[in-house]
C-alpha cells in the first residue's frame, strides 16, 4: 500500500563478474584497514577471536530474520511481521524445550511457531488480499500479547519462570575444530599486522560454535542455491517480479507465495529459537528487541540478495559485538576507520571529477578524526542504534542503486492480468 | 405517509420509541425494553418517508441500511442510557436513551450510504468473530468466557473506569488520527511512536525549564511538541521525496533512533533530574503550564477527564474538515486513490507526500500532550510507550473515519482498562491484547471480503439493469 514514487533508477546493472571482484576487494581492503586501525589505536578487541564469535552470535538472528524477509519478498509478499514471527519462535521453542527437556524439540517447535505466524500472514495477504504491511503490523501486535498470555499460564508457576520469562532451558551442543585454537592462538596474541588479525578471524570462525549457528550460516548458501539455481526458485522469484506473467506460464502463483511466506516465518522462528536458547538460556519477553526490523534492514542493505544480506547482518552484528565486548572504547576506534573510508571516498570522487562530493567527504572525515582525538569514548546510546543510522544512510545514499523485486508488496489476485 | 415532512416523521419515530420503551419498562428489564423500543422506532423510520441519498434505488441499500441503522441505533441508545443512568433515575434514563436511539436511528436511516453500511457490518462481523476466537482461547486454556466477559463489562462500566477509558482513548485517538492522515495518502507512518516520544520529551524539557504566564506556557509546550513531531516525520517524508526511500523502513529506523536519542537525553548529565527512586525525568513543568482536568463528578467519578480531550475532539473535526472540505484534502484523497491520475490532473504528488507526512507528524507530536500536561507533568522513564503502534491498529479498526476512529479508540481503551480487573481473579489480563489483535486482523480480512462481495453484487445489479434496458429497447 506504499505510495510509489519515481526516482531515477539506472537501467543497466554492472556486469556480475566485475561486481563480485569489486565487492571482494572492498571487503579485503576494509579488513586490512581494520587491522591497521587496531595497530594504531591499540584495541585488540577490534579483530579478536572473541569479537568474531560475538559477531556471529549477534548476526545470526538478524541474518535469519533477513533471510525470512528475502524469501517472502522474492515471492512478492512484504513481511513486516517478522518481528512477531520471531516472538512466536522464542516462546514456542522455549515451551517445547522446557517441557520435553530436549533442545531439538524446542528447535522444531520454534520453527513451527514461526510457520504459524507465516500462515496467518499468508492467509491474510495471499488468500484475502489484505495489505501486506497492515497484516504484518497486526501479527506483531498479536504475537506480543498472545505470548505474554501463554507465559502467564504456563511459565508463571514453573520454578525459575515468571510472567515474562521461562525457566532455564537446555542448550544445544557446540562444535568446532579442536586443533585450530592451539595452533593459531599464539599467533593471534603476537599482534602482528594482518597476520594476527587473520588468525583471530579463523579461530573465531572455527572454534566453539553452536550447532544452530552453523545451521544458520549454511542456510544462506542453501537459500541462494534454492532461489537462484533451481527451477523452483526461478518460479518463486517470478511471482515476485511479475505474477501475471508467471501465471500465464502456468506457475501456481498463490501456491508459491504460500510456500515462500511459510518458509519466511519458519526462518524467523529459527531466529527466535536462537535468541532464546543459544544467545541466552531462557525465554524473556521483548527478547527479540526489534531484530525482525533490523533483519529487514539487512536485507535491503544487501539489495535483496543472500550474500549482501549476510554482509549486512555481519556488519550490524559486528557493531553490537564491539559494543558489548569493547565497552565504548573499541567503537570509538571505529571512528578512525570511518574517517579513513571517507578519505578514500574523497580521493575516489576527486579522481572522478566530483569535486563537491569529495570536499564534503573530506570535511566529514576531518570532523570524525577530530571527534576521535578529542574524546575517549562514544555515548552508549549512539552506538546501540548505529545499525539504524547506518541503514538510514545507506537507504538515503544508495536507494537508486537498490533493486527490490518489482511486485513486492502489491496485493495480487488470480486472473487479474487478463 | 410518504408525503410527511422529515420533521414530523422524526417526531413520530421519537415518540414511538420512547412510548414503547416506557411501556415495556413496566414489565421487562430496562435494557431489553429499550432495545425493543428502539427497534420498533427504527422500523417506523424505515416505513416513513423517502431516504435522503440518491443511491436508495439499489436493492442492497434497501436491505442493508435499515438493518445497520437499527442495530447502531439500539447500541447507541443503550450506551446513552447506561451513561445517563449514572446520575439520573432509571425510569428517566432509559426513555431518554430510547429517544436518542430512535432519533439517531431515523437520521442514520436517511443518511447512511451503502458503502458505509457495508463497512459497519464488516466491523460488526469481525467483532463477533474476534470475540468468538477470544472465547475459544479462554475455553482452551480453561477459563470461563462468560464469567470473564461479564467481569470486564461490569468493571468497565463503573464511573471511574469510564473516565480512565475516555482519558486513554484521547491519547489513542490523536495517535490514530496521525496514522490515518498518512493512510489516506497510502503512506505508512509507522514512526508515530518515535515522533510522539521525542516530541513529548523535548516539550517537557522546554516546559520545565521556563516559567511563562499561563496560556502562553501551554501554547509554547504544545508548539514545541508539534514542531518536533513534524520535523521527525518530515525526515522520512524528505527522504522519500528526494531519495525514494520507502517510508515504512525509514520510519521504523527513525523510531529506534528516537529511542536512542531519548535514552541519551534522559540522563541526569543532560536533561533529566532524579524523580523518585529508580526513575529519572525532566524537571516538572510549573503549574502555569498545566491544563486542568474536567471534573467528572456529575457521573459519580472521582477522577477528572483530561482537559486536552477537547483538543482531540478539535483534531477530529479538523481532520474531517481538512479531508472533506478543502482542496488540499481532495488532492490528498485523490493521490491516495491513484497517484498517477492525481499527477495527471495537476497535483504535485511529491509535495503532497512531504506535506502530509509533516502534518501526520505534527498530530503525532500531540499524542503525549494530554498525559504530560494533564497528569504526569514531566517526561520520565515510565512515560507510556508503544502508543504509535496502538494508533495504527485503531486507525485500521476505525477505517480512517474520524467517528470510526473515535469509537475504535474508546473500544480499545475499554478493553485495556476493563481487563485490569481480571488479574484479581487470576486470569491473565493479556487476553484483551489477544482480542485487540484478532479484531484488527479479522476487520481487515472481513472488510476486504465484504468489499469484494459488495462490488460484485453491484456489478450484477448493473448488469441486470442493462439487460432489462436492452430487452426493452430491442
Amino acid at each position: 500500500m506504499s505510495q510509489t514514487l519515481e526516482v531515477a533508477t539506472p537501467q543497466v546493472a554492472p556486469p556480475r563478474a566485475r561486481n563480485r571482484w569489486r565487492i571482494l576487494s572492498i571487503v579485503f581492503a576494509a579488513f586490512v584497514a581494520l587491522s591497521a586501525v587496531r595497530m594504531f589505536t591499540g584495541q585488540p578487541v577490534l579483530t579478536g577471536s572473541g569479537t568474531i564469535q560475538a559477531t556471529l552470535a549477534f548476526a545470526v538472528p538478524i541474518g535469519l530474520a533477513g533471510l525470512g524477509g528475502l524469501w517472502a519478498e522474492r515471492a512478492g509478499v512484504v513481511n513486516i511481521g517478522l518481528e512477531g514471527m520471531m516472538v512466536f519462535g522464542t516462546w514456542f521453542g522455549a515451551f517445547a524445550a522446557y517441557t520435553t527437556g530436549n533442545p531439538w524439540a524446542g528447535l522444531v517447535a520454534g520453527v513451527l511457531g514461526g510457520v504459524f505466524g507465516g500462515l496467518i500472514h499468508a492467509v491474510a495477504t495471499v488468500t484475502f488480499g489484505v495489505d501486506h504491511i497492515v497484516s504484518g503490523v497486526a501479527i506483531n501486535i498479536l504475537a506480543v500479547g498472545a505470548m505474554r498470555y501463554l507465559s502467564i499460564l504456563y511459565f508463571q508457576d514453573a520454578p525459575g519462570g515468571g510472567a515474562s520469562q521461562s525457566p532455564p532451558l537446555p542448550g544445544f551442543p557446540r562444535v568446532g575444530l579442536p586443533f585450530v585454537d592451539s595452533l593459531l592462538g599464539p599467533v593471534e596474541e603476537r599482534q602482528w599486522f594482518l597476520v594476527s588479525d587473520l588468525a583471530g578471524l579463523v579461530i573465531g570462525l572455527t572454534t566453539d560454535m553452536s550447532v544452530v549457528t552453523l545451521l544458520a550460516i549454511l542456510l544462506v548458501p542453501a537459500s541462494y542455491w534454492l532461489l537462484w539455481r533451481t527451477p523452483f526458485g526461478l518460479r518463486l522469484r517470478s511471482c515476485g517480479e511479475n505474477p501475471d506473467a508467471a501465471e500465464s506460464l502456468g506457475v501456481r502463483v498463490n501456491g508459491y507465495k504460500y510456500v515462500a511466506v511459510l518458509v519466511s516465518g519458519g526462518l524467523a522462528g529459527l531466529g527466535g529459537v536462537f535468541l532464546a536458547m543459544v544467545a541466552s538460556s531462557i525465554y524473556q519477553e521483548g527478547q527479540t528487541g526489534g531484530r525482525g526490523y533490523i533483519g529487514l534492514a539487512a536485507m535491503i542493505f544487501g539489495n535483496w540478495r543472500p550474500g549482501g544480506l549476510a554482509m549486512g547482518a555481519g556488519l550490524f552484528g559486528y557493531t553490537d559485538a564491539l559494543q558489548v565486548r569493547g565497552s565504548g572504547g573499541a567503537v570509538h576506534a571505529l571512528l578512525v576507520l570511518i574517517a579513513l573510508a571517507l578519505v578514500a571516498v574523497a580521493v575516489w570522487q576527486w579522481l572522478r571529477g566530483r569535486r563537491i562530493v569529495a570536499g564534503v567527504s573530506l570535511g566529514f572525515a576531518v570532523v570524525l578524526g577530530a571527534w576521535y582525538l578529542l574524546t575517549d569514548t562514544l555515548p552508549r546510546e549512539l552506538v546501540t542504534y548505529s545499525p539504524h543510522i547506518a541503514t538510514l544512510l545507506v537507504m538515503a545514499l544508495a536507494t537508486q542503486r537498490l533493486r527490490p523485486p518489482a511486485a513486492a508488496g502489491r496485493p495480487w489476485r488470480r486472473g487479474g492480468g487478463s | 405517509m410518504i408525503t410527511s415532512t422529515p420533521a414530523v416523521a422524526a417526531a413520530v419515530t421519537g415518540v414511538v420509541g420512547v412510548a414503547v420503551t416506557a411501556l415495556l419498562d413496566l414489565g421487562l428489564i430496562a435494557p431489553v425494553a429499550l432495545a425493543i423500543g428502539v427497534a420498533v422506532a427504527a422500523a417506523c423510520a424505515a416505513l416513513l418517508g423517502p431516504r435522503g441519498s440518491g443511491e436508495a434505488a439499489s436493492p442492497l441499500h434497501r436491505r442493508l441500511v435499515p438493518l445497520v441503522a437499527g442495530a447502531l441505533a439500539i447500541l447507541l441508545g443503550l450506551l446513552t442510557a447506561v451513561i445517563a443512568d449514572l446520575w439520573l433515575i432509571e425510569p428517566v434514563a432509559y426513555p431518554l436513551g430510547a429517544l436518542v436511539g430512535s432519533l439517531l436511528g431515523f437520521w442514520l436511516h436517511r443518511r447512511l450510504g451503502t458503502l458505509l453500511s457495508l463497512a459497519i457490518s464488516a466491523v460488526a462481523i469481525a467483532g463477533v468473530l474476534a470475540f468468538a476466537l477470544t472465547a475459544l482461547v479462554l475455553l482452551v486454556t480453561g477459563v470461563d468466557p462468560v464469567y470473564t466477559f461479564g467481569r470486564m463489562l461490569s468493571y468497565g462500566s463503573q464511573p471511574d473506569s469510564i473516565v480512565t477509558i475516555i482519558n486513554t482513548a484521547t491519547t489513542y485517538y490523536l495517535s490514530a488520527v496521525a496514522v490515518a492522515i498518512g493512510f489516506k495518502m497510502k503512506l505508512f507512518n509507522i514512526g508515530v511512536d518515535g515522533q510522539y516520544r521525542l516530541a513529548a520529551l523535548l516539550a517537557a524539557a522546554v516546559g520545565g525549564a521556563w516559567v511563562l504566564p499561563p496560556g502562553l506556557h501551554q501554547f509554547v509546550i504544545i508548539l514545541v511538541a508539534v514542531a518536533v513531531g513534524g520535523f521527525w516525520a518530515g525526515i522520512a517524508g524528505y527522504l522519500k521525496v528526494t531519495r525514494g526511500v520507502s517510508e515504512v523502513i525509514s520510519t521504523i529506523m527513525l523510531n529506534s533512533i528516537a529511542t536512542g536519542i531519548t535514552a541519551y537525553l534522559l540522563s541526569t548529565d543532560r536533561l533529566a533530574i532524579e524523580i523518585g527512586t529508580n526513575n529519572v525525568g525532566t524537571p516538572p513543568i510549573p503549574e502555569s503550564g498545566w491544563i486542568p482536568g474536567i471534573p467528572a463528578g456529575f457521573m459519580g467519578a472521582d477522577r477528572e477527564i483530561f482537559g486536552l480531550s477537547l483538543l482531540a475532539v478539535a483534531v477530529g473535526v479538523g481532520y474531517w474538515l481538512l479531508l472533506n472540505r478543502t482542496r488540499f484534502g481532495f488532492d490528498l484523497r485523490a493521490t491516495g486513490q491513484s497517484a498517477t491520475a492525481a499527477q495527471a490532473s495537476g497535483v504535485d504528488v511529491k509535495k503532497m507526500v512531504l506535506i502530509s507526512m509533516v502534518i501526520s507528524g505534527m498530530v503525532a507530536g500531540l499524542v503525549g500532550m494530554p498525559q504530560l500536561l494533564g497528569d504526569s507533568h514531566y517526561y520520565a522513564l515510565d512515560f507510556p510507550t508503544g502508543l504509535g503502534f496502538t494508533g495504527i491498529a485503531i486507525a485500521l479498526l476505525g477505517r480512517n473515519h474520524p467517528v470510526g476512529i473515535a469509537l475504535a479508540a474508546l473500544f480499545w481503551g475499554f478493553l485495556n482498562h476493563s481487563a485490569q480487573i481480571l488479574d484479581i481473579d487470576g486470569i491473565p489480563k493479556e487476553i484483551a491484547v489477544v482480542t485487540q489483535a484478532t479484531i484488527v486482523l479479522t476487520v481487515v480480512v472481513v472488510y476486504e471480503i465484504v468489499h469484494r462481495w459488495g462490488r460484485r453484487y453491484e456489478q450484477q445489479q448493473v448488469g441486470k439493469e442493462l439487460g432489462r434496458v436492452k430487452v426493452a429497447t430491442s
